[in-house]
């Protein structure tokens, strides 16, 4: 896999290609308006996507599909560049779009993804919570995504890695909901440097705690907030390591930019197993916009 | 390692899922487990508990793992007509085996295949564990010598011996995982029934002699997060059960909500079932202190700590379970531990504010604010009496009162001064009802941990039957403390204080994971627990320390998603249930109290007793579970307005961010 990247403080900075098909998401916060606005102005075709993880469906526009049935949904944009809206899209749709446009050599797709300038905090106390974030509202919980999911049993050689955010509650719940996860194998990857400096801290503060209570010694890992490249090629190594016996869990819980290199592994790879916990996420979760970023995934 | 970490690290695994499967060592055989009567049921088991109860270590202590572990010198012969089988389900994996349009035949088939599959590899396994065990009878050489031949009816492919079936079954268990990755593109494989693991239960039966008596119990674990076309399937099974393969189930409080079959039939107590409330065990047998001192104690003697209470082997032995239910055996107990984990008595408490100069000043202050508020020239100094803090401490509550006057409250101090007959220790048991209350306001605003938090009892209380959160009080205040004599352990009562508000706060946080609802649940926690913490400050202490509330079903009933929410908070024990003790008004129709876990106390500086009820609108339980911030906000400054309660003092508080100005 090629992955090439551009960042700009604005839209205006992007080298930008023209796209036939682009795919939105519903928008929650300034920089969701922001990108889809971008994306209706620059495609020829707007499509919006939905997931719907509790009936294992999604939609495009008016049209329901099987999550089993992607390929089939996707096979009329074969061929057709596609610009990918990450910022308002979730980790599934992306999984489930990249893993069908990308398929033969020579296939290419673009995601556009903004930063958000702040996002939002609890007002709830500020004395022992300042670090907390209200992201998220209902959590469905780790369930699987078809394709894309292998049995934990606590005899399977294993190598797990969190991609870790700010909010640890989701690290948490996976140790709890699959005690299978063996805490000398499960290492944790935060996004260094972050979309700001000083964000870090934040991530770091939040998740330490859990992965001292949990005594995770599988190692920690850097890759660039916005850089899904890095996440892509520190999983290739990993995968490069991996006994002959071993299976390779990762949890796409932090940056959107790293879930996009997640994604972009997965579906190169066979036998990855996926967790993800479906957070549904608060509208206005973020503030403003800051960065723009334009990701161009080719199969080599 | 130092001692000191070795009697940390003793505790510092607190969960069932960290200390593998073989736990014959580990566990203290509950004092209610006759009443279980586990290993002569004949008819399956439903166990429920809150978290934490020790519901997985039963099961696991159950398993095969555990009663034929290689620890285990002697294993009586009848240790066969139960041979466990735990069975936690993958329910990552498990939650797309539904829908996908496919068949609901297919995915009952499916999932009856995952538990073939998974239990039948079990069943072999245990016939390995029983033959590496001491128990006498069964060999490797036997378990090689097994003809499984009759298992080609189900999948003429299988291997014929017990290990190469062991194989056989884990590859089929990979084709499985792919087959249902890829549903579209590969066919259905053949699925095993649940008669496949009968059948291999009635060759081993057949063939082995020392196990013709021999029943399969299996535990399944977490059955509340199954799908609930999974647990119609499970329910099936339950309803089917006979010997030699019973199914039994494990389950938080508060979920067993699917009670259907794939049939018609539904499950019925008794007629199918026996169920058991493990925490209602240790309310009902005031069981809890002791069985938790003897977990305790275990660990530490494990980790090198001598002279103590127990006798390690006691603990795993059924035949000694009427001597460890011996009030002088769980006296001594209780007092090894509170020495290790002493508490402060409550003239202790008062004794050390006057000792101590930021309190007492404050206690004056308060007594001085309280006077000029009655208009009294009293002298703050004559409520001052040294000898008998515990009622000075609560004489600014007392002021508060309009109906108490500022000279009657110190002529009772005086009285009581002279052994004379006063309301503070008299039938009006004034010190007794606002003591806590006063001591948790004087310490406040004070950037310190109160110390009623301190004493192994105290610790008992806010656990409240969890196990996990007592030893996590116990392993943080060991590890706040500087040096510890292993053979003479002694927490200070501020390090077991400060342990308190951390084990607080951490189990605080992990709310959030609580199922789907996990983040209400935090919100609607701290906002509870807000809304206790003004309760506690209001200045006469009147309706003293509120740690529990019911509803008043006035306009608005709840909605269901409101009860459903209710419902969750239950089941993750975020509050517990009981019927109420006393009904105030006729408005208060409720019958239901809810009380605030315990262990959230520290974290809001209130008390872990059961003080008052505070009775709440529906509309103000709304608000609690998903108001706005505003909402929040002028919920709070009802009350505070309603209580006199004093919010501007100046310092930060847990609520600081709110504006509560009135």
């Amino acid at each position: 896999m090629k992955i090439l990247m551009q960042q700009s403080r604005d839209s205006s900075g992007l080298d930008i290609d023209e796209w036939d098909i682009g795919i939105i998401g519903s928008p929650l916060d300034d920089r969701g308006y922001a990108a889809t606005g971008f994306v209706q102005q620059k495609v020829k075709k707007v499509i919006h996507m939905t997931v719907l993880q509790q009936e294992f469906r999604f939609k495009l526009d008016n049209h329901t599909y099987d999550v089993d049935d992607a390929d089939e949904a996707f096979q009329d944009m074969t061929g057709k560049s596609v610009l990918i809206e990450s910022t308002t899209l979730g980790f599934v749709e992306i999984l489930l779009i990249s893993s069908a446009l990308l398929k033969s050599n020579g296939n290419e797709v673009s995601y556009l993804y903004i930063e958000p300038k702040e996002y939002r905090r609890e007002r709830k106390s500020l004395v022992l919570h300042r670090r907390d974030f209200d992201l998220s509202g209902e959590v469905p919980g780790y369930q699987a995504i078809p394709g894309y999911s292998l049995i934990l049993l606590d005899n399977v050689n294993q190598k797990v890695i969190f991609f870790a955010g700010y909010e640890s509650s989701r690290l948490e719940k996976a140790l709890e909901d699959c005690p299978w996860i063996l805490s000398k194998n499960a290492s944790i990857v935060f996004g260094v440097p972050a979309f700001n400096p000083g964000w870090e801290i934040d991530s770091f503060t939040n998740n330490i705690a859990v992965i001292s209570e949990r005594n995770l010694t599988g190692g920690i890992h850097f890759a660039g907030a916005t850089n899904p490249l890095a996440a892509y090629d520190l999983l290739i190594s990993v995968h490069n390591g991996l006994e002959a016996s071993e299976q390779l869990f990762i949890a796409p819980i932090g940056t959107k930019p790293l879930a996009i290199g997640i994604a972009l592994f997965a579906i190169e790879k066979d036998n990855i197993g996926i967790l993800y916990d479906h957070p549904i996420k608060k509208p206005g979760r973020t503030g403003d916009i800051a960065n723009w970023h334009l990701f161009k995934a080719m199969v080599k | 390692m130092n001692k000191n970490q070795s009697i940390e690290g003793a505790l510092s695994q607190n969960r069932a899922e960290e200390q593998g499967n073989d736990l014959w060592e580990d566990f203290v055989i509950p004092p209610f487990y006759k009443k279980l009567d586990l290993l002569i049921a004949k008819k399956p088991r439903v166990i429920v508990g809150g978290r934490g109860c020790g519901k997985t270590m039963l099961l696991k202590y159950l398993s095969h793992n555990s009663q034929f572990s290689p620890n285990r010198s002697q294993i009586p012969s009848d240790t066969i007509y139960h041979i466990g089988i735990y069975w936690r389900v993958d329910t990552h994996f498990a939650s797309m085996m539904t829908k996908r349009s496919l068949s609901d035949d297919t995915w009952i088939n499916a999932f009856s295949h995952l538990a073939s599959l998974l239990i039948g590899i079990e069943i072999f396994k245990s016939l390995n564990t029983i033959a590496k065990s001491s128990f006498e009878g069964l060999g490797q050489d036997d378990i090689n010598k097994l003809d499984l031949a009759a298992l080609r009816n189900f999948d003429p492919g299988m291997p014929t011996t017990a290990g190469d079936c062991e194989r056989h079954l884990t590859d089929r268990l990979w084709q499985f995982q792919t087959w249902l990755n890829n549903v579209r593109k590969i066919p259905d494989p053949v699925f095993l029934p649940t008669s496949f693991i009968k059948v291999i239960i009635s060759q081993i039966k057949e063939q082995f002699t020392v196990l013709e008596n021999a029943n399969y119990f299996v535990y399944l674990d977490e059955y509340e997060n199954l799908l609930p076309e999974q647990q119609r399937i499970v329910n099936t099974w339950l309803k089917h059960s006979e010997m030699p393969l019973i199914f039994n189930l494990a389950m938080k409080r508060s979920s067993f909500n699917e009670r259907q079959t794939i049939g018609n039939e539904s499950l019925v107590a008794i007629n199918d079932y026996r169920d058991f409330d493990l925490e209602k065990f240790y309310v009902d047998e005031n069981a809890f202190d002791s069985f938790a001192a003897e977990i305790l104690f275990l660990r530490l003697s494990k980790n090198g700590v001598r002279d103590l209470p127990i006798v390690p082997a006691d603990l795993r032995d059924v035949d000694k379970l009427e001597f460890r239910n011996n009030t002088d055996y769980k006296t001594k107990l209780i007092a090894c531990a509170q020495k290790m984990f002493p508490g402060f008595s409550q003239a202790q408490l008062a004794k050390d504010v006057f000792k101590d100069k930021p309190l007492k000043d404050r206690l004056k202050s308060q007594i001085s604010a309280a006077l000029s508020y009655r208009n009294s020239k009293i002298s703050v100094s004559k409520f001052m009496k040294d000898k008998i803090p515990e009622s000075v401490i609560i004489v600014p509550a007392l002021l508060y009162r309009k109906r108490e006057r500022p000279e009657d409250i110190l002529s009772q101090l005086e009285n009581q001064l002279k052994g004379l007959e006063n309301h503070f220790t008299g039938k009006r048991g004034w010190t007794h009802n606002f003591f806590v209350g006063c001591l948790l306001l004087l310490y406040e605003p004070l950037n310190r941990i109160c110390p009623i938090y301190s004493g192994f009892k105290t610790f008992c209380q806010m656990a409240n039957g969890n196990i996990r959160y007592l030893l996590e009080l116990c392993h943080r205040s060991i590890a706040n403390a500087d040096v510890i004599n292993s053979n003479s352990i002694k927490i200070l009562q501020k390090h077991q204080s400060a342990a308190a508000k951390q084990t607080s706060t951490s189990f605080l946080g992990e709310i959030r994971n609580f199922g789907r609802y996990g983040n209400r649940l935090h919100t609607f926690v701290l906002r509870l627990g807000g809304l206790f913490n003004h309760g506690h400050r209001r200045k006469t202490q009147s309706e003293p320390e509120p740690t529990h509330f019911s509803i008043v079903i006035n306009t608005q009933p709840l909605s269901d998603e409101h009860q459903q929410f209710l419902a969750e908070a239950i089941k993750w024990s975020v509050i517990f249930e009981a019927p109420s003790t006393k009904d105030k008004s006729p408005l208060d129709s409720e019958t239901t109290e809810y009380i605030l876990n315990p262990i959230y106390a520290p974290y809001f500086k209130i008390s872990y007793r059961k003080g008052r009820k505070l009775t709440i609108s529906s509309q103000d339980f709304r608000n609690l579970i998903d108001g706005s911030v505003n909402d929040y906000e002028r919920l709070l400054k009802n009350y505070i307005s309603k209580w006199e309660v004093e919010t501007s003092n100046g310092t930060q508080s847990l609520f600081s961010e709110l504006n509560l100005a009135k």
